[in-house]
Parts: structure tokens; C-alpha cells; sequence
């Protein structure tokens, strides 16, 4: 079974209800394009827009990281009717010198939003004039929230920021491997870990790592990229594939790699990279494959305790196919997934993605593509008596969280409803879960991360009559 | 935003400049609340009430991220008309809302629709309120077209009591039979002596002033609007009397339950001991029991008092910022007061407050917040106004307070200040709070600081 997704231009009079419903990720552009902002600590961000549109911003965000400020670098022009009758893009200017003026940032990024643009006022000429007025970089991104999603934006502001970097010149660091797509949403020890995860492959295979984009660091650093030899993008990066091509103009070899998530995912990151750079496979396979090695003889007999587990799994698609990945490797059963959001396609793209990472696809598997919150709980609900866990962002967490109690309390469930269903946040936002410690859950290292949160994983209720 | 803006390349653009800025001081809000977008506001506060009604947003999907949906027990309630930028240019935006709006009442014909607009179907001047209208009374299920958006800046106060009042209009004005338990008492064709409004509420059971009342012999029937359910609502216009607090900040709401033929009595948000002991005393009138409500609070009120007076003793004179119009969280306890509920707790404890307040650096500003501060009897207090938050650090650091109550979007502040925070909001109401209160202050104020 699969619930797919009305096609974007779907006859009026053929929508279901499901359409319409509000989804497990609503995010549109404007809150990818804070995620990216955010993810660099000296850049700000200067919204175009009206007062609820700030939300978009910064709501989610500050819930989902707890390690730092959301609010302190980002504005806003004041948008109000009397200013869209005036004409709001004369307020750019006055508001990007002020904040420049005040904040000294490193890069601003200026959006606008749908009921501006709809006015038919040229915001990204404007914002190109009035950029010339100031000394740090100004760019302008299209945030409009008709379509596309979170990921759009990251991917979107992933471009402007490639286009302010001379790629022109032959890498002064040939040996170096620039990252690009990596999705940092939080300055928290799980992206730390992820980080040094990615620096540790790149060196176990002899080469240097370069800088990441993005990943909490300044844009001075980031623009270091040009020096690399080598550039590897991360699935973040694909909703602009093809500008982020023409930008780059094939001034150095990239390769185009999945999450390096669970024991295959990280092999085939590093087969894939050893291809690009013209490294033998064979040493690397054998490198690989002890570091895996390695990582089960940690797991030991604790990973007996995941065996067979049932779960079901919503997450943005690369997240999905990593994690399904890294389940299947750890003997969790995954009977119902969902993707979220609809950047990245439906089953077949991540059926596509899980043969990349050389992971099957879970027999009799359920996949619904961009469920609206009700249709996720539904299905959770059908699947009650035979789940053992929820993998989700907080969004389908809480919607499932409000079942009535009857739902988990049925008779014929037998002894496995004497707890409810263990809950694992995962993606953004984040409500519960923080990570002061480094807890990486990409590379080699990261399957433990996985493991350990599977066996500490919360329950929804527990009566604590039954066993685990 | 300040008005100082230097020129930085060119003597023309710095004239336009302070020209522009000599403008926008002629529009600032002087109110203490922060501005909110209705669609927001409206659509954050029913996202926690648990009921069968349905939400709809008209407007782009991502209008639909202006509030969250990883709490409130509704989420699932809510639907957006998902308007493409084709649909939106050419006007073409009445087929999705009345395709959606059919199909509502062909598979969950609910008690009610609200039909939130936006700004993009305000900037093209669709007028869905005719088409909702239209639907609702073919079909007979009711439905509330309101026309909320960001364009007009309102205050978060005016955006609840507006949605409140359009809750309570739709409300019988005798309680009926509900598919859903209110969390109060069960109802029954009796009007209640007594609704509670703007009180704090837990999720689950009964406040401590219901809980009072009810022990005083006082039939209490709604608790609104904190932790009510659409079943509450339904109650709202059926009892005799209503308690509220902060009666200025809803008059659309108070002529609506006057209309109905309520007394309305107006109560302090009760945090620390003496806005809850004038609370307990206000309701004791209120509910005609002579004196019966305080006597069954009189042994807890006793060892508050006995508390808060060692307290005292032990933190008088230690300073403290209090941050006002950085929450946009739409809660009432946060908004009613303008803001200034929790300030009682602390003065009362000898705490030496000051004021800081988020807005425009300028004469008028300060002068419009000194009336407004004046007016909620805090106007012998001390204030500061900062811009926005990235001044806070420095603004903390300088005035050597030894805590700081503000928003937790701004908690980076005091970190980075080294001043202990209190979020905005941590104070616990009623005598049952007050011991809480007193542990946390006396840790905040006495440990060494971060």
C-alpha cells in the first residue's frame, strides 16, 4: 500500500481531503533559508516580509536548538498594509545599512515573500542596488511559500552563497575534499559528532578534509571551499543540483554521495570518494569493512536487545533512506514509513536511494509520500498492536500523541500493549531530544549513537507489567 | 530600529535615510504587547484547544508555518487551501477554499469552521467571507470567516479578544449536551454560578480556584481560555457570573457576555501571595459565598505567608531586570497586565525591579510607556528601553542585576551577559506555586552565577 501525494497541478475538483490537511512538515522556503543563515554564525538574516511571516523564522528553530541564539541575527523590514501601499521594497535599504551598520556581519541574506512579490515590485533588483551601499556581501534569496520546501531554501541559499565564491582559480589544496549539502540545523553535540565524522572519513582515506557547507562556521571559513580539490554533495544539496552545476562550472570533481549513515551507508561514502580522487578499491573496501568490524564488536550482545523490533519511520527523504539503512543493519523492522515533504520525490526515489546505499527494502514496507499529520496517526494507530517504536520529528509525535487512550488500550493486543510504543525523535524540529555530548549518527561511529538512543528510546506510556 | 543610520557611501542615501526613519518613528507601536499577525495568533491559540472543529487557513501552504504544529493537541484539525502563485495571480482562489470547505462537511461535519484569510489573499482583495457565508448556510454547518493577516499590525491582546469573542458568539447561551467532557464540571441545563476566564489552568483536573469554589458549594463551569476544550467554549455564555482577569484587555469579549446577561468581575493574575489573596477574596464575593472560600484556604494562605516573609528577609534589596513586548507567544497569563503579572511576586519579596523595555529609543516612545507603565500602578519603577534583542547583552551586563526575567527566545542573552534568567512565564500561580516560586528565586539569587 501507498498513499501518494496529489500532483502539484491536480484538478481542483479531484483533491481529496488529504490535500488540503496540515502535514508532518509544513516548512516552506523562508525556514530553510533560517536554517542556513543560522547554520553561519556571522551571517544575518534580513526578511522582507510581514510580521507572522517571522514565525517561519524562528519559531521551530529555537524549540529544535538549544545551543544558541535564534533571534540575535535576524530583522525584519515592518511590513504592514500601509507599507504595501507605499511601496515596501523602499524600506530595504534604510533597514540593510542599519542592521549592517549595527551587527557588522560577515553576509547578509535578504528574502521576500509571496504577498510582496505578488505587488510586482523587482525585490531582487532592489536588493542588488542597495547592496552596493555597504561593505559585506548581500545576496538575495527567493523565499516565496507557494512552493518548494525547507530543503528548497537550504539549497537555494547553498547556491547564492557558492555564486560569492571565485571558483576560477586551479585548488591550492588539490589532496582537500570540500563538503556541500550538509543540513546543520543546530549548534548541538549530534552535529558536532557528524562533523567529525565526515572529517574522519575523508582522512581514513588520506585526505584532507575541507571546509563544510554548512556547518556553523563563519563565512571566511566557508569560502576556503575554493581551495579544495575535491568536492562531495550531500543529497541537501540536490533540490539545486543544476544551478549549483552551472556555478561551479566543473572546476574541480564532485561526487554526488547519499548520507553516510549506518555501516553501508559510510562504505559506500568512502568507495565512492576513493573512485572520484583514483584511489584503488580494494585497500579502502578492506579499510571499511574493519571499521564496520570494529563497530560490531561494540554493539555485541547489546544489539540482541534491537533484534526484531517493528517500527515505523517518518523523516525527509536522505534522512529516510539512512535510517531505514541503518535499522535494517541493527535487525529493526521497519513496516511503514513515511517521507517527508515532498522535495525529494516518492517511493521509487527512495527505493533509488536505498539501492545506492546497498540496503534492501524492507519486505511489505508501507510508504506514505508527504502524509498529512492525520493520515501518519492513522496509519500508526492501524499498526498499533504491532509496533514496538516511533522514529519522527516532534510534529508527528505530538499529532500521534493525541490518540485517545482507548487507542492504546485495546484488549486483543496482547502483552505488548502493556507499554505503548517507544518514541525516537528524529529531524527537525526536535522538542525532547538535545545532545549536549557528542553523538554523531553519520560514519561508522554513528551506528552506536543509533543503538544507544533505540535501547534509551521513551515510551508513550508504560505500566510496567511488560518487558522490553 | 534606530534612527541613526550613518551614510555609508553616499550624502543622498543618508538623507533618505533619516528622512525614512523620521517616518517610521511616526507609526511605531506604543503599546506594551508586541505586534502579532492575526493568522498567527488566532490559528497558535486554537491549535491547543482539543475539540472537533476544523481550522482552515486560505492562503499560500506556508502560511500555515506561521505557527507550530510539534505542540497543541489540534493539529490534526487544521487545513490549508494550499493556493499555488497561479491561483493566487490570477484570482483564482474561491474553487480550492469551496472544494475544501465541501468536502469538511461531506466527511467530518464539525460544530464549526473557522476561516482564517492571509496576506496574499488580502493583497488581491479576494473576498472569500461571501463564499464561506454561502457554504455554511447551505450546508448548515457553522462557519466564522475572519479576516486575519499580518498586513494590519495588531496587538496580540486586540487578536485574542477578537478570536475569544467569536468563540463565546458561537457558543449557546445554555449549556447543551457535547460529544466531549468540558475539563471543569459535567455540564448540566443549569446555568453555573460561576465561569473562570484568563485563569491559569493545568491540562488536567481542576485549578486550585476551582477546585476552591467547588469545595465552598459554588457550581463553577468553565475554566477559559487556558487548557479549555471546545466543550468549555460551549459554556462560556451560560453561567451567572464570569471572573475574569485584566478586564481592559478584552471589552469585545465583556459586552458579548454583558449581551448575554453576565456579571462580569474582574480578579489580579494570581502569582505570589498577594495578588492570589486578593484573587481568593475577589472570588469570594463574586460567588456570594461569604467568606466560605477563604476559610478552606486560609491554613495554605497562613504558610504562604510565612514563607514569602522569610523570603523576603533573605533576598530584599537584590536587583532584578524584568523584560517587557519580547513575547510572541500569544498566551494570555503572559499578556494580561500588559505584560506585568509576574512583577508583584517580585516586589513583594523586596526586590529591587527595573524595567526593560523592548522598543523605539525616542522621547515619544518613552513618554507613551511611562503613561502606559503609570497606568498599571508600576509607574514609580525604574525602566530601560532597549531596541531589539541583539542589545541585551550589553544592556544586562551594565546594569549589574543579579537576574533577569525575559523571553526564552532571548535566554542567550543572559548567558552571554552572565546574568541568571527566569524565563518569562516560570513563576507558578496560586498558593500552590508560591512555594515553587520562592525555591527558584532563592536559587537563581543565591547561587554563584554562571
Amino acid at each position: 500500500m501507498s498513499a501518494d501525494a496529489a500532483p502539484p497541478d491536480a484538478p481542483v475538483a479531484s483533491l481529496s481531503l488529504e490535500h488540503f490537511r496540515l502535514r508532518g512538515m509544513e516548512q516552506g522556503r523562508l525556514t530553510g533559508v533560517s536554517l542556513a543563515v543560522h547554520a553561519i554564525p556571522d551571517a544575518f538574516l534580513l526578511m522582507h516580509c510581514g510580521v507572522g511571516c517571522k514565525h517561519k523564522a524562528t519559531s521551530q528553530l529555537s524549540t529544535h536548538d538549544w545551543g544558541r541564539g535564534t533571534v540575535e541575527r535576524e530583522g525584519w523590514t515592518e511590513v504592514g498594509d500601509a507599507e504595501l501601499i507605499a511601496g515596501a521594497s523602499d524600506r530595504l535599504g534604510p533597514y540593510l545599512r542599519s542592521w549592517v551598520k549595527r551587527i557588522d556581519p560577515g553576509i547578509v541574506v535578504v528574502i521576500s515573500v509571496t504577498f510582496l512579490e505578488l505587488t510586482g515590485e523587482d525585490t531582487r533588483s532592489v536588493v542588488a542596488q542597495e547592496a552596493d551601499t555597504v561593505a559585506c556581501p548581500v545576496v538575495f534569496v527567493d523565499a516565496q511559500g507557494t512552493s518548494g520546501d525547507l530543503h528548497t531554501g537550504y539549497a537555494a541559499t547553498l547556491v547564492e552563497l557558492a555564486r560569492r565564491i571565485d571558483w576560477s582559480p586551479p585548488p591550492s589544496r588539490p589532496r582537500a575534499v570540500g563538503v556541500l549539502g550538509y543540513l546543520f540545523d543546530r549548534y548541538e553535540g549530534d552535529h558536532a559528532g557528524n562533523l567529525d565524522q565526515l572529517r574522519r572519513l575523508v582522512a581514513d582515506l588520506g585526505l584532507e578534509p575541507g571546509p563544510i557547507l554548512l556547518s556553523g562556521s563563519p563565512w571566511a571559513d566557508l569560502q576556503q571551499v575554493r581551495d579544495c580539490g575535491f568536492l562531495v554533495q550531500l543529497p541537501y544539496a540536490a533540490p539545486k543540483r543544476r544551478q549549483l552545476q552551472r556555478v561551479l562550472k566543473r572546476s574541480r570533481p564532485v561526487v554526488e554521495v547519499e548520507l553516510p549513515v549506518g555501516l553501508r551507508g559510510s562504505t559506500r561514502f568512502l568507495l565512492a570518494l576513493a573512485r572520484v580522487v583514483g584511489l584503488a578499491e580494494a585497500p579502502v573496501a578492506r579499510k571499511a569493512a574493519a571499521r564496520a568490524q570494529s563497530v560490531r564488536t561494540r554493539l555485541g550482545a547489546m544489539a540482541e536487545r534491537l533484534r526484531g523490533l517493528r517500527v515505523a519511520v517518518f523523516a525527509d527523504l536522505p534522512l529516510l533512506a539512512g535510517t531505514l539503512s541503518v535499522l535494517e543493519e541493527l535487525g529493526v523492522e521497519v513496516v511503514l514509513a513515511g517521507i517527508r515533504g515532498p522535495g525529494f520525490g516518492g517511493r521509487d526515489e527512495l527505493c533509488a536511494a536505498l539501492e545506492r546505499l546497498g540496503a534492501p527494502v524492507p519486505p511489505g514496507l508501507t510508504v506514505l509520500v508527504d502524509p498529512s499529520l492525520e493520515a501518519a496517526t492513522q496509519a500508526v494507530r492501524a499498526r498499533l498492536g504491532s509496533l514496538d517504536g516511533i522514529l519522527a520529528s516532534a510534529t508527528e509525535l505530538n499529532a500521534i500523541a493525541t490518540l485517545p487512550a482507548e487507542a492504546f488500550l485495546e484488549p486483543d493486543g496482547g502483552p505488548r500493549r502493556a507499554t505503548g510504543p517507544f518514541t525516537l525523535e528524529l529531524g527537525f524540529p526536535c522538542k525532547q531530544h538535545h545532545a549536549i555530548a557528542v553523538q554523531p549518527w553519520m560514519g561508522f561511529a554513528g551506528v552506536l549513537t543509533w543503538a544507544q538512543r533505540l535501547l534509551d528510546a521513551p515510551r508513550l506510556w508504560d505500566s510496567g507489567l511488560g518487558q522490553r | 530600529m534606530p534612527q541613526d543610520a550613518e551614510p555609508t557611501l553616499d550624502p543622498e542615501i543618508h538623507a533618505r535615510d533619516e528622512a525614512f526613519w523620521r517616518r517610521q518613528e511616526q507609526r511605531r507601536e506604543r503599546g506594551m504587547g508586541q505586534p502579532c499577525c492575526t493568522q498567527s495568533g488566532v490559528s497558535w491559540s486554537m491549535i491547543d484547544v482539543p475539540g472537533d472543529f476544523a481550522v482552515v487557513v486560505h492562503g499560500e501552504f506556508d502560511c500555515v508555518n506561521c505557527f507550530h504544529h510539534h505542540v497543541g493537541r489540534s493539529a490534526r484539525r487544521f487545513f490549508s487551501t494550499r493556493l499555488s502563485e497561479a491561483q493566487l495571480t490570477r484570482g483564482d482562489t474561491q474553487a480550492p477554499l469551496r472544494r475544501l470547505l465541501e468536502l469538511i462537511v461531506e466527511e467530518e461535519r464539525p460544530p464549526m469552521v473557522l476561516v482564517l484569510g492571509t496576506c496574499p489573499v488580502e493583497v488581491i482583495g479576494d473576498p472569500f467571507q461571501d463564499l464561506v457565508r454561502e457554504v455554511s448556510a447551505r450546508t448548515g454547518v457553522p462557519m466564522v470567516p475572519l479576516r486575519t493577516s499580518g498586513l494590519r499590525l495588531t496587538s496580540q491582546r486586540e487578536m485574542l479578544d477578537w478570536l475569544y469573542t467569536t468563540l463565546a458568539q458561537a457558543a449557546p447561551l445554555s449549556p447543551g449536551p457535547s460529544s466531549e467532557p468540558a475539563s471543569a464540571e459535567p455540564s448540566s441545563s443549569m446555568p453555573a454560578a460561576l465561569n473562570l476566564f484568563g485563569f491559569p489552568s493545568p491540562r488536567l483536573g481542576r485549578s486550585e480556584p476551582a477546585a476552591a469554589l467547588a469545595r465552598a458549594g459554588v457550581k463553577v463551569g468553565a475554566c477559559l481560555p487556558q487548557g479549555a476544550t471546545w466543550a468549555d467554549w460551549q459554556q462560556v455564555r451560560a453561567a451567572r457570573r464570569t471572573a475574569l482577569i485584566d478586564r481592559s484587555m478584552f471589552p469585545r469579549l465583556v459586552a458579548t457576555l454583558e449581551e448575554a446577561g453576565q456579571e462580569l468581575v474582574e480578579v489580579q493574575l494570581p502569582i505570589g501571595l498577594g495578588p492570589t489573596r486578593r484573587m481568593y477574596e475577589a472570588l469570594d464575593r463574586a460567588a456570594e459565598a461569604e467568606g466560605a472560600v477563604l476559610a478552606g484556604i486560609a491554613d495554605e494562605l497562613a504558610r504562604a505567608e510565612e514563607a514569602t516573609a522569610a523570603t523576603c528577609a533573605l533576598l530584599a534589596g537584590r536587583r532584578v531586570g524584568v523584560a517587557l513586548r519580547m513575547l510572541n507567544a500569544y498566551r494570555v497569563e503572559a499578556l494580561v497586565h500588559e505584560g506585568l503579572g509576574e512583577v508583584s511576586a517580585l516586589l513583594e519579596l523586596g526586590l529591587d525591579v527595573e524595567l526593560l523595555v523592548q522598543g523605539p529609543p525616542d522621547a515619544d516612545a518613552r513618554a507613551a510607556f511611562a503613561d502606559s507603565l503609570a497606568a498599571r500602578g508600576v509607574g514609580g519603577l525604574p525602566f530601560r528601553i532597549f531596541p531589539a534583542p541583539q542589545a541585551l547583552p550589553a544592556l544586562l551586563a551594565q546594569g549589574r542585576y543579579d537576574l533577569v526575567s525575559l523571553a526564552d527566545s532571548s535566554r542567550h542573552a543572559a548567558h552571554e551577559a552572565g546574568v541568571p534568567y527566569l524565563p518569562t512565564g516560570a513563576l507558578q500561580p496560586y498558593l500552590a506555586g508560591i512555594d515553587d516560586n520562592l525555591r527558584l528565586l532563592r536559587r537563581l539569587l543565591t547561587e554563584a552565577r554562571p
